[in-house]
């Protein structure tokens, strides 16, 4: 503990009008400061006018800090990990006691700890279906699903628990379906409806055909199969009008693609953030996968067949799991490879259950450990650190 | 001795010597011959080109995938298969067609003659009879390791020059046989063992290392009583092996399957003490997937009985190979052991199992073409790269064939990428560590498995084959057809509507097979025959799958393009961790996907390389394939 006002400099500095404002000036010399450069510090009294003042006056040296900039710096500087960088963001965020206390462990330098934990029953269970397909059961007997499934799950649990305490986007609001015609949006609704999900019906002061479906207090997802079904310029024209209309509810798109479609492609959301996809037909085509979303997308893919309702409970986990209502946060990187890891697991789940050939169920599950990779060593350092420092909503 | 060579460095009495004869050396010779390089092969004995030194089996899962490539790119060991097989069987069948595989069971002479016979018929390629006990260098400097290879000393003291050298010398490098307390230096039972090789190789600077593996004792035939004995014919109608093979007219043998008893494991237990492992007489590293009975009955003590596969060693031979009881315990304990095994109460043993210690080359010291790294001219292929199997041998042995020729006439190395076969998954994992278990290859090595199945091999390679000329046009042809008869298929399946969905709609649910569809008649009316059947099967089951991996295929073939300057500064690239820096220093890859591989270079340290490389302008393509 340093002593008393003897920390730090104590000067009257700041000039309003040729007048002094009583304040603390910090100086720290580079290399040992958060950001590793050297900082100065104003400590002022609050208040608009006066900030905008002094601001005036720094001008010709100095400007506002963008979000995320003293942690970019300190990372550019050597003094903080991605992982770690990351986790200022989540601690800045932190709702809940456990959120905080995940942040701080991967701050601590504990992110492969943490991933590790997860890893392990993900990689048994790789093993034992590795087992199966390069050996013969004479060798190795037969290996029981029953095992590989308690691995998955058990990996899953972990992975999810991580998610949920990483600072995510929590869009609240109404979220828009965007697909082209027979994507399977109103079978989706349907199939959301069908358990414990209220119809909301029609929109007063929107088009007739508009359904909004409530999956909790809070978040509607919005359906519009009349106008949404027209040709493409109609449909883009359609689909900005209802972004128009709904622009104070409306959080994002969650985009619905029929991957057997001729030419299937995600639709383009324009300007709306893209929270989730959904890829339909997952029970009536189980090797039919879409393409992927942009190289910069996090937001999970998730593969739905609403003939059985397969990944129907997934997808509703997850929106449950994202929808508080709650205002709109910096939107959480580490959740989203989190989730998409998640979902990759889920998928291998329900393909294991479905009896679909081991050498499958290893590529999901191959996926979801390439995710975490992706996260924990990202592939592609620039756009990773631009999405990540361009979420930060505080200076630091 | 390894010295500066003193002959004319302009001496060439062929282009390319192949040290050895086995499954790598026999695929390294013909290939160079076939190439039109002026080949040697310099075998103790030419009568025993192409012998099978443990099991008189080729195949199985991932090995026979690895074989159907060797064959794609105009190899030797799946005809020599076809001729030599008496039993043939598709392995995994009710597994996805990704991890199905071919399996033969061989006449172990027949083979062998085969094999031997095909390398002396070969135009162009001249067997030599003698023992290679050091090689010929220019500039030898053992501390750099670098030099320049001249060619071999022969054991009479003759040499041979040639450019370049592949060395495929198997178990006999410094090899040593173990059979309880009796142990003496040997390659192969009753064959002497090339320690000289090996000597010359640790004089020359290069890192060895120590495998292990072992065999079982070989069973007199009529001393089995198979009465009591479950039976495993071969598959009916056999499936050839070869893409080259049109039918196979054969009448199968069966093999049968018996187990140790607790009698078996008791008898092991109390001799285990004399066994050179427990002793510690072995100190190299035996495969965990091919343990020897005494290691399974001590590891796993919990199994009171292990399968026994009764596998006969020809069709007229008096031996039975008893797959799955590999030992190194003394004579008289196997006589007892395995008479306590059914079926085998008054068995004789004709020659008894031994343990097998040989020396191997740290394959962190081999670039992608299977030459060792700073000797120029020098190749190394087989068991020498710390491999077991004769499939992983023969398909080393063909690409450093492939190599030697290229580099004597100083063309592009030839590179088999991770997506494109088992062939450069296994190259790939060589170069990037030294294995530290015999290397055998598995379908969970490759991480594009659904694309390498067995039945696309001469797909996937036949460009590679065409532009290495080891291709005529009858089988260009036959690929052709193949492709275009499985793209009508797939068409047929994605048109025909059955209840609203379409025939390859209803095949992609995990329940239905292609079979369920053969009533179809758009389908029937092709008449397709069983290979492409099975390919139709996979390209429309696995269509989803492929498409979704195309990204990291795209990106793979991306870094392995991505090239790096030879003269790159690591020493200033700010934010590299040091391990990677100094594995970097070390190897100095290629390509920025071999660094990627490279184990201690993270990815954070191939972005930090990426972006030095951006920085020092566009990059360069890699040449070659």
């Amino acid at each position: 503990m340093p002593r008393r006002r003897r920390a730090v400099f104590e000067a009257p500095v700041t000039v309003l009008n040729g007048r002094t404002v009583p304040g603390l000036v910090l100086v720290m010399p580079g290399p040992r400061s958060f950001t590793g450069e050297d900082v100065v510090e104003l400590h002022l009294p609050g208040g608009p006018l006066l900030l905008e003042t002094v601001g005036a006056q720094l001008a010709p040296h100095a400007r506002p800090a963008t979000p995320g900039e003293f942690t970019r710096r300190a990372f550019e500087n050597g003094r903080l990990d991605l992982g770690q960088a990351e986790a200022v963001l989540a601690l800045i965020h932190a709702e809940s006691g456990e959120q905080a206390r995940a942040a701080l462990g991967v701050l601590q330098g504990g992110l492969d700890a943490t991933l590790a934990a997860a890893r392990e029953p993900l990689l048994g269970a790789r093993a034992l279906l590795e087992a199966d397909l390069d050996f013969l059961e004479d060798e190795t007997g037969t290996v029981d699903p029953a095992a590989i499934r308690e691995l998955l799950v058990a990996g899953l649990e972990r992975l999810a628990r991580l998610a949920a305490a990483m600072p995510r986007a929590r869009p609240g609001g109404d979220l828009l379906l965007l697909g082209r015609a027979n994507a399977g949006k109103s079978s989706l609704c349907n199939a959301l409806r069908g358990a414990e999900v209220m119809l909301v019906g029609d929109r007063p002061g929107t088009t007739r055909d508009v359904v909004a479906v409530e999956v909790a207090p809070g978040l509607r997802l919005l359906d519009a199969p009349g106008d949404l079904d027209d040709p493409d310029d109609a449909w883009d024209r359609a689909a900005l009008a209802h972004r128009d209309r709904h622009a104070r509810t409306l959080r994002g798109a969650v985009l619905v693609l029929d991957p057997t479609s001729e030419g299937a492609s995600w639709p383009d959301a324009g300007a709306l953030p893209v929270l989730a996809a959904v890829a339909t037909r997952a029970d009536l085509a189980p090797g039919a996968f879409p393409p992927p979303l942009g190289p910069r997308s996090v937001a999970p893919v998730f593969r739905v067949g609403c003939r059985s309702g397969v990944g129907v409970d997934s997808f509703r986990t997850w929106l449950l799991d994202h929808v508080s209502g709650g205002p709109a946060v910096g939107a959480g990187r580490a959740a989203g490879f989190l989730d998409r890891a998640c979902a990759e697991i889920r998928t291998a789940l329900e393909g294991l259950d479905a009896g679909l050939g081991g050498e499958l169920v290893a590529l999901e599950v191959d996926r979801a450990l390439g995710i975490l990779s992706d996260w924990a060593g990202p592939p592609s350092a620039e756009a990773v650190l631009d999405r990540l420092f361009g979420s930060f909503c505080l200076g630091k | 001795m390894t010295a500066s060579c003193s002959e004319d460095p302009g001496m060439r009495d062929f282009d390319v010597i192949v040290v050895g004869g086995g499954h790598a050396g026999a695929e390294a010779a013909l290939v160079a011959a076939r190439m039109g390089a002026s080949t040697a092969c310099v075998v103790l004995e030419a009568a025993s080109i192409g012998r099978m030194s443990c099991n008189p089996a080729i195949g199985g899962i991932a090995k026979g995938h690895l074989v159907r490539e060797i064959d794609a790119l105009g190899g030797e060991m799946g005809l020599c298969t076809d001729a030599a097989g008496i039993q043939f069987r598709t392995l995994n069948t009710r597994k996805g067609p990704a991890v199905r595989a071919p399996r033969a069971q061989c006449d172990r002479a027949l083979y062998n003659q085969e094999m031997a016979g095909r390398v002396a018929a070969q135009s162009g390629l001249a067997v030599v009879e003698g023992e290679a006990v050091d090689l010929l260098v220019d500039d030898p400097d053992p501390e750099a390791t670098t030099g320049t290879i001249r060619g071999v000393r022969l054991a009479d003291g003759s040499t041979l020059h040639a450019p370049a050298v592949v060395l495929t010398t198997g178990t006999f490098l410094g090899g040593r046989l173990f059979a309880g307390e009796w142990e003496r230096d040997g390659g192969r039972f009753g064959e002497a063992a090339a320690t000289a090789i090996a000597t010359a190789l640790a004089r020359l600077g290069l890192r060895l290392g120590r495998h292990k593996t072992g065999t079982p004792p070989r069973l007199d035939r009529d001393s089995i009583d198979f009465s009591g004995l479950e039976v495993q014919p071969g598959d009916d109608p056999p499936r050839p092996f070869s893409f080259r093979t049109r039918a196979l007219e054969v009448e199968q043998v069966n093999c049968w399957l018996t187990r140790t008893s607790p009698a078996t494991h008791e008898l092991i237990e109390r001799s285990a003490d004399r066994s050179p492992m427990y002793r510690g007489r072995i100190v190299g590293v035996g495969p965990r997937y091919c343990p020897s009975i005494e290691d399974k009955v001590m590891r796993f003590r919990d199994r009171d009985s292990h399968l026994v596969f009764l596998e006969p060693e020809g069709r007229d031979s008096p031996e039975i190979y008893p797959n799955g009881i590999s030992t190194s315990l003394p004579e008289e304990v196997q006589e007892a052991f395995v008479r306590t095994i059914p079926g085998l109460e008054n068995v004789r043993i004709l020659r008894p199992g031994y343990a097998v210690e040989y020396a191997h080359l740290a394959t962190d010291q081999l670039r992608a073409d299977l030459q060792v790294a700073g000797y120029r001219g020098l190749f190394a292929a087989g068991q020498i790269n710390g491999t077991s199997g004769y499939e992983e041998a023969a398909g080393q042995g063909l690409i450093a064939g492939i190599n030697a020729v290229r580099f004597v006439r100083r063309e592009a190395p030839f590179v088999l990428d991770r997506a494109s076969s088992y062939l450069g998954v296994m190259v790939d994992d060589l170069c990037r560590v030294n294995p530290s278990e015999p290397y055998r290859m598995f379908t969970s090595r490759a991480e594009f498995r659904l694309l390498l199945r067995a039945d696309n091999a001469d797909r996937r390679l036949a460009s590679a084959a065409k532009e290495l000329g080891l291709w005529d046009a009858a089988r260009e042809s036959a690929v052709t057809h193949k492709q275009q008869r499985i793209a009508a298929a797939v068409a047929v399946l994605e048109r025909t509507r059955r209840e609203g969905r379409t025939l390859a709609e209803i095949l992609r649910r995990p329940e239905v097979v292609l079979a369920d569809l053969l009533a179809e008649p758009a389908l029937a009316d092709l008449g397709l025959s069983e290979e492409e059947l099975s390919e139709v099967e996979a390209e429309v089951k696995y269509a989803g799958y492929i498409a979704r991996q195309a990204d990291q295929v795209d990106k793979l073939r991306r870094m392995e393009a991505r090239r790096i300057p030879a003269e790159l500064d690591y020493g200033a690239l700010h934010g590299l961790a040091n391990e990677a820096r100094e594995r970097l220093l070390a190897r100095r890859p290629l390509t920025v996907g071999e660094a990627s591989r490279i184990s201690g270079v993270t990815p954070a340290d191939v972005n930090l390389l990426l972006v030095a490389l951006a920085r020092s302008g566009p990059s360069r393509r890699t040449t070659g394939s």
